[in-house]
Order: C-alpha cells, then structure tokens, then sequence
C-alpha cells in the first residue's frame, strides 16, 4: 500500500482538513521540546476517541507506526517519529467531560491543557495536583504517557498518584478503560502499568483524575544563601524536622545571575543559591511551619529569607523560577538539559560532583531543581557553533548521569527516557530487567504500533549519537 | 489438585539447590488444598532457586505472607508448592532524612511500623493484623484499610521493587527515590496480582514523618444519608483527615462490647431501638490543625442529626483505629469476607445493598469502598444467593465485588467479570508466567 492510500484512508477517518503530508506541513512536527528531529510521513488529527483508535487501526494495517502527540513540551523526543509515519496529535480531543466536585473527580480528552482542568474544577474549590513547570501548555495525555511531575510533586506524588483511570486506544484499535472512577478494582493495574510507558504501548483517549481541594492557606518563601552547601543541608533539615512541604525548589548562582538581569526578580547578584519553600494547608499549621521553615534556613545561614502569602507577591517568588530556564537562553545559544535524580540527602555530594564536571569539560552547568525530591535538572551551556562544544556537552551529560546512579539514584525523574536517555538505561537496568519491561509490548499486543524506537537501548554508539546532536534553542517557552 | 510433580523430586531438588524445606504442609492448605512440600529460604538468591526448581518440574507455588488473606481468590487450578516468604524479614535500609525504606518481602507490617516510629516516621498503610501480614502479601493483595483515604492504595507508596518472575529471574524496576520514570513501572504488575507474576522480593516505600498529634470524632446516626452528607462538608474545605469510615452499631459494639444502640429519645418505654450508624473520622498533624479539624467534624455532625457525639484524642484515637482496621478479622480470617467499591456518591446505597447479614459493615465513606464480614456462626443461610443479589446490586451501582471466602462458595465467582482489558491481563500472564505455575487458576477471570 502506498503512502497516497495511507492518506486517504486517514483522510475518511478524520476528515481531509486533519491530514497534513505536505513537506512543509509536516516540518512543525519534526521536533518536540528535546533534542532530536524526526519528519513523520502523515500527520492525523482525530477529533474523537472514535477517530483516533481508527487512525491506529489504520496504521497498523499499512504497517507504520503511530506517534501521539500532545502539546509538544517533553524534553526527551518522546513525540518525535524517530520511524516516520503517522504522527497524532491529540489536541482536538479538548473537552472537560465532567467536573464531579462530590466524588472529587474529573473527566477529561488527552488533549486538555493541564493548568485547564484545575481552572475548570476551581468553582468548586477543587485543583489538579500534578504542575508539571510547562503546566500552562502540556496536556494531561501528555502528562500520562510521561507520569509528570512538577515542582508540588513533593507533597502530592506525580501523575500516576492521580490519575484514577484511562480511556485508552489499544493497537488492535479497541478503545477499553483502565481503572476507572472507582477507588478500588480487581485486576492487574494496567493504568499504572500504561502511564510513564511513553505513548509506546496504547494511546489514551480519556483521563479520570483526581481533584483536591484548593488549601485554605499557602506561604511561599525564599531563603538567600552564601553557600551551596548550606542551601542543600537545609532542604534536608526541613525535612528531617518533621516538615514536608508542598515544594522546596533550588537555584544555584549560575541561575541566578542569568534570572535576575532578565527579571530582576530581586535576589542578591552574590547569592551561592536559593530556595524557594511553599507550605500549604490550613492557616493555623501552616503559619507555624513557615515559622519553623525560616528558622531551619537562619539556622543553616540563610541571609535573609522573604515570605509571601499573597497570592500576587507569591507569584512574584516564583517568577525567577519560573522563567530561569527561558533566561538562560541569556548565557549560551545552546543547553543539554538533564532529569536526573539523588536521594535528597546526596544532593550535596551531586552538585560538588556537577561542578568538577562542569570544569572537566569547560562547559557551564545551571542547576535549578525540585531539591525536595532530589530531581535535578543541570543544564549544560554550550554554543555548537564552537569547536567541540556539542561534543563535551554529551559528555558531561553522561558524566552527571553517572553520578546520579553512582549516588543511588534514577537517570530520569519526569521526563522520560525518549531517544534522549535510552543508551543510558543499561547505567539503571540489568538485560534482564530491561527484557521483562520489554515483555509489556507483546501483552499490550502493541508491536511497532506505537512510538517505537523509544526507551530501550538501540546499541547506537556515541559516535552515532552525535549524529542527532543536542540542539536545542533556548526560548522563554522552555520549561523545567 | 496437583501438577503430575512428585513430592520426593520436588523436596530433593530444592534440598540440592540448598533450600530449607518445611515440615508441615498441612498447615499450609488454601481452600482445602495441601502443598506437597513447603520451602523456607532465607535470601533472594534462595527464592530465585526455589522458582527455578518449580519452574524446571513445573510445580504450581503458592507464594506465602502471613496468611492473613487465605479467602481471597479463586481456590488453585493446582498447588504443589507453598513458597514461605517469611525467612525474608528484614528492614534493608531505613533513610529517615530521605523519607525512604527498603524492607524484604516476607517482613511484617507491624515489624516494619517499629523501625519506622523509631525515626517518629510511619508507612500509612493500615491493612487488617498487621502482626501477621506481610510487606509482600499486603501488596499483592493490593489493598489497605481506613488510611486509603488520605493516602491512596498501597500502590501509591511504592517507588521501587525487587521481584522474582516464575523462572526465579531476579528483575528490578524503580529504586529508592520518590521521583523516578525510568523505564516501565514493572512494581504495578505486581501490586494486587496476588503473586500471579511474580514474587515481591523486596519493595522500596516512601514514608512520611508520624503526626504530631491526632484526634477522632465518632458520632451515630440513624441516616447513612445524613453521615455521607456530614462527610462531604467538612472534605470540602481541606481539612487533614487521614480516614472516614461508617460502621455499623454492630461493628461499633465489637469495639466497645456491652454498647447497646439506644432508643429513639422520645420513644415509649420499651421501644425497639432504630438501626444505625457511626460516622467516624480520623485528624491528624500539627496540633492547631487537628484541634480545628476535631469541632468541624463535631460541628457538622450535630447539625446534620447525629444522636452522639464523642471523640476521642492520641493514643486512645490511634487504638480505636486499630481495632477499626482489624473489624472482621479480629478472631483471625474471617470465614468469609467481602469488599465492595463503587463511585464514592454511592456510598449509602453500597450499606444498603449490604443490608443487616454482615456481622460488621464498615464503608470507607470518601472512596466508596465498603467492607463487610461475618463470623462463623453468623454466615448467611445461603450465601451464593445473598451475593449474587449484592453483585448485582452492586453492578447497578458501577461498580465491583470482591468475595473473600475461606471455602469456596458453589455458583459465586470471587472476582466478578475482569472488564474490557481482559484479554491484555491473559497477555501478561503469558508473558511473565508461560508455563502457569505462580498461583495458577486464583485470580480474576481464571488467571
């Protein structure tokens, strides 16, 4: 069958207008927020589940393979077609089903914006959890296929913590629920099996999530510190005095004197580093653990620590964070940014270790990460157009992963192995755990169906590897 | 009962492969059904040889916690060996500053809680006789008890496993941060499978500091309506609530022996008492919160028609919910046993579809799931009718019903229908077990 045929069988399932092949069409498609770049042979946007399990059923006969797609946000090419074929965005699916504010649940499409359901839920003073830093773009199909996280993971727990159940599209083209609005259901937990599988054994086509109420009270605040040192020992020191925030985040000062010139978010340009700590709860408890907050930050030398509980000078602690990785973009035309994670208590010895490396390979590192859950994200300033620069940076790269494993801890924290950590899964994995992951496929029935050339080693070399270079523009649309 | 496996070959190789075997098979029977041999080892490496004899003569295993959940599942298509898990016992490693511990399979909940409180941390995870049950068994079986409420099932605090497949392969997924996608989450395969993939190892758990302080309001009401409509004003504002159970007046008087429900207040002398229920909830954190927490519920319990209301602080609020996660078990196994979940604004409906035959009803009042059990000498007359009537009443509901019972009960499927992915759960059982030898036959739909 050829590629004409594809079209216009994808064309009768979901309308001509949702079909682009031409070279220029298929071009927006060819990257997501990482950094490889694949052209997919057809893009198919379905409307319903209907249209989407269609579009499946339909690749699958032609024998290519299907990439769903949501906002195009992640950060390890997992919505790249690193295999051609039919690429699916998922963003017409768009719909807020159900807001249920007595069962505290919601029903949405893949499609949904994530920072829309808690907007949607918010008259009944009902939120999402999960806030991925991309959360004004990314999509909760999106989120599902990676288990996002997000800077209030901390109190919360990640996606697949609220995420009840699925819609989902299987390669045979059967659309089945998985979990589902009920709380307890007899059976393997496919759902949890399904989410962080990276688009790569089903497509989801509906979400039931979780909602909780909105905090009564919520105190952001952000210690200033001298010393890296003394910032790390006190994320572990809230922690061991019986505190659990809902975020505790980190910038080093390389992050800092790119934040502050191009937000002038108010930090000291000779700050070492800074925390920004947020309670939430009720008023009374919550204004205690701020107290204790603040003293556990003097008591490990914090200069000074601001606090906020208004939601508009909150807002204003959190723009530096927000926005540190777009002004980054400031210090080098080009990053490689990593998602590795250490045991909080290890955080210290981690960036000790991402420093001599930054010096090993003259290359600047950033680090600005969810230090409350030990999920680093140090970003590797390079410019390709210099020397061998794109080549150090892949190694540094590796080398800070190294370290991550070497402290006991993962190579990715939330944003998924992709193409752009899969060589590395054997620093993680024995052949036999990666071969008991890979037996998930063949009981999905999945095949090539979905997203393949994903995860698993290819036993690309580096040499290779160098061939899908780490290319990636910084914009004030980067997230972490 | 059994695979054409003959004992003396079985007790031989696992003797060869240096694993201790047990005495005592008898002891280890599952709906009637005895083991031809018993193994007891004592390290990983003692299980993965264990699965590999098994899987080499093709040996049906049981694998084996505390038995504190011998009800649940189909009877065996076939057992020839019980894999004892409890020669694993130990608390691997407990990072108090991380929030993290590794515990070995066979360790018991109660054992673990010890290690824990030392560092004022805990697992909240209240599943009943927590002496008895094991990491392991309590994972596989999936569920909890009360503290579901706050914190999910056990599923939820599980960052990381070691579990052994049928043919004893060793295979890891996650590791021990809170935070981690590496890979595919191979820990949920096994996280209620009742062992049909797998045997947990080992499991990394997230845990969190131990409350500061916590109280309890009980009251009563003669309307469940009325307790669920209590409930869902005081959920609505965020309170920390770590439980919110409704249990029967005869569960209640199980806790507390010689209560008797009261007649109504302006009721003749002599007049029957009216049936009813009490509303339970659980606070707990810092003690500003806790004290807020405590009048709401007392609040919204009195204006919504509650007859009594008591509550109770600290330790004596922590030993009423032990006996509350313990209710139908606390002369050992019930001899049947069901749980029942359904959309949570089912909830008074899910008691009434119960009705009065259970001996102690107790529904978890924010998630929709209802538990139910009965003494020996209070079983239903005939208990295939009574729950074929509660599934299907329970099904019109949307929702499911778990049969836990001891012997197995002619014409009652434990599991009820296994829903639209049947045909992927049967793939991974292929997958994971070809050869049908971990607990073949007990699981949903045959599995």
């Amino acid at each position: 069958m050829s590629i004409g045929t594809l079209v216009r069988e994808l064309q009768q399932a979901v309308g001509s207008r949702y079909v682009l092949s031409r070279p220029e069409e298929l071009l927006v498609y060819e990257y997501d927020g990482a950094v490889e770049r694949a052209l997919p042979n057809v893009v198919a946007v379905p409307g319903t589940a209907e249209q989407a399990a269609r579009v499946v059923s339909i690749a699958r006969r032609h024998g290519v393979p299907v990439v769903p797609r949501g906002a195009g946000t992640g950060l390890s090419g997992g919505a790249i077609a690193i295999r051609g074929g039919v690429l699916m965005p998922m963003t017409r699916l768009n719909r807020v089903l159900e807001i249920n504010p007595e069962e505290r649940m919601a029903v949405v499409e893949p499609g949904v914006v994530n920072i829309d359901i808690s907007k949607a839920a918010a008259p009944y003073g009902l939120r999402y959890a999960p806030d991925p830093s991309s959360q004004k773009a990314c999509t909760i199909g999106g989120n599902v296929a990676e288990n996002a996280g997000g800077p209030h993971c901390l109190a919360y727990g990640v996606t697949t913590n609220h995420v009840m159940g699925m819609e989902v599209a299987l390669a045979d083209g059967a659309l089945v629920w998985v979990g589902g609005r009920q709380h307890e259901l007899p059976g393997y937990d496919l759902r949890g099996v399904l989410i962080g599988s990276e688009g790569t054994l089903a497509v989801t086509t509906k979400v039931a999530v979780r909602l909780q109420p909105v905090p009564e009270a919520v105190t952001t605040m952000l210690a200033i510190f001298q010393d890296e040192d003394n910032a790390s020992a006190a994320v572990s020191a809230i922690v061991a005095a019986g505190i659990v925030p809902a975020a505790i985040e980190m910038m080093d000062r390389l992050t800092i004197q790119a934040v502050e010139p191009a937000i002038h978010a108010g930090y000291p340009p000779d700050a070492a580093a800074v925390l920004l700590v947020e309670v939430e709860g009720l008023r009374e408890p919550v204004e205690e653990e701020a107290l204790e907050v603040q003293e556990v930050c003097y008591r490990h030398h914090a200069t000074e620590v601001r606090v906020a509980e208004d939601p508009t000078l909150r807002e204003r602690l959190w723009a530096g964070r927000k926005t540190a990785l777009g002004a980054l973009g400031r210090l080098a035309p080009n990053y490689y940014l990593l998602d590795g994670v250490v045991p909080r208590t290890r955080i210290m010895e981690a960036l000790r270790r991402i420093r001599e490396i930054s010096g090993e390979y003259s290359l600047p590192i950033a680090n600005v990460f969810h230090a409350g859950d030990g999920n680093l994200h140090p970003c590797i300033l390079f410019d390709e157009r210099v020397g061998d620069q794109l080549r150090r940076s892949k190694e540094a790269g590796a080398a800070v992963l190294r370290t991550c494993i070497d402290l006991g801890g993962a190579l990715s924290g939330e944003h998924g192995v992709g193409l752009e950590k899969q060589e590395y899964m054997d620093l993680s994995f024995t052949e036999a755990d990666m071969d008991a992951m890979a037996r998930l496929n063949p009981a999905f029935g999945a095949g090539d169906t979905f997203n393949p050339g994903k995860i698993f080693p290819t036993g690309a070399s580096c040499v290779e590897l160098l061939q899908h270079p780490a290319i990636a523009r910084l914009g004030v649309d980067a997230f972490v | 009962m059994s695979s054409n496996v003959s004992t003396a070959d079985l007790r031989q190789q696992l003797e060869n492969a240096g694993v201790v075997v047990g005495a005592d098979p008898s002891s280890y029977a599952i709906a009637n059904a005895v083991p031809l041999a018993v193994a007891l080892p004592r390290t990983e490496e003692e299980v993965s040889a264990v699965l590999a004899v098994a899987s080499r003569l093709g040996a049906a295993v049981a694998p084996w916690g505390g038995g504190t959940r011998l009800g649940l599942g189909n009877p065996p298509a076939r057992y020839d060996l019980a894999l004892d898990m409890r020669g694993l016992g130990r608390v691997v490693v407990h990072e108090p500053s991380d929030l993290t511990v590794t515990v070995q399979g066979g360790c018991t909940l109660a054992a673990l809680q010890e290690t824990l409180a030392q560092a004022r941390q805990w697992l909240p995870l209240d599943p009943p006789l927590p002496d008895r049950a094991t990491v392991g068994g309590v994972l596989a079986t999936g569920v909890g008890g009360p503290l579901g409420a706050a914190f999910g099932l056990p599923r939820e605090m599980v960052i990381g496993m070691r579990a052994a497949l049928a043919d004893g392969t060793i295979v890891k997924s996650g590791g021990n941060v809170v935070k981690n996608v590496t890979g595919f989450a191979l820990d949920r395969l096994h996280v209620g499978g009742l062992g049909t993939l797998g045997v947990i190892v080992e499991a990394t758990f997230k845990v969190l500091p131990l409350p500061r302080t916590e109280a309890t309001v009980a009251a009563r009401f003669t309307d469940a309506a009325a307790a669920v409509a209590a409930t869902t004003a005081v959920e609505a504002i965020g309170f920390p609530t770590l439980a919110v159970e409704l249990v029967s007046d005869a569960a209640w008087t199980v806790m507390h022996p010689g209560w008797t429900p009261p007649p109504p207040p302006d009721a003749e002398e002599g007049a029957e008492a009216v049936p009813g229920h009490w509303l339970i909830s659980r606070s707990a954190g810092r003690p500003s919160g806790v004290a807020r927490a405590r009048d709401a519920w007392a609040a919204a319990c009195e204006s919504n028609d509650a007859t009594e209301v008591e509550w109770l602080e600290d330790a004596e609020s922590s030993a009423l919910w032990g006996r509350i996660t313990d209710l139908g078990w606390g002369d050992g196994t019930p001899l049947l046993a069901v749980r029942t979940a359904a959309p949570p604004s089912k909830g008074a409906e899910l008691l009434a579809a119960l009705g009065d035959s259970p001996s102690v009803v107790a529904l978890s009042v924010t998630r929709g799931v209802a538990r139910a059990a009965w003494g020996a000498s209070e079983l239903p007359d005939d208990p295939a009718a009574y729950l074929g009537e509660l599934r299907d009443a329970v099904t019109a509901l949307g929702g499911s019903l778990v049969v836990e019972s001891v012997a197995p009960i002619e014409g009652v499927d434990p599991w009820g229908p296994p829903g639209e992915a049947y045909e992927v759960m049967r793939g991974l059982k292929d997958q994971y077990d070809p050869k049908g030898i971990l607990n073949p036959g007990r699981f949903i739909g045959g599995i």
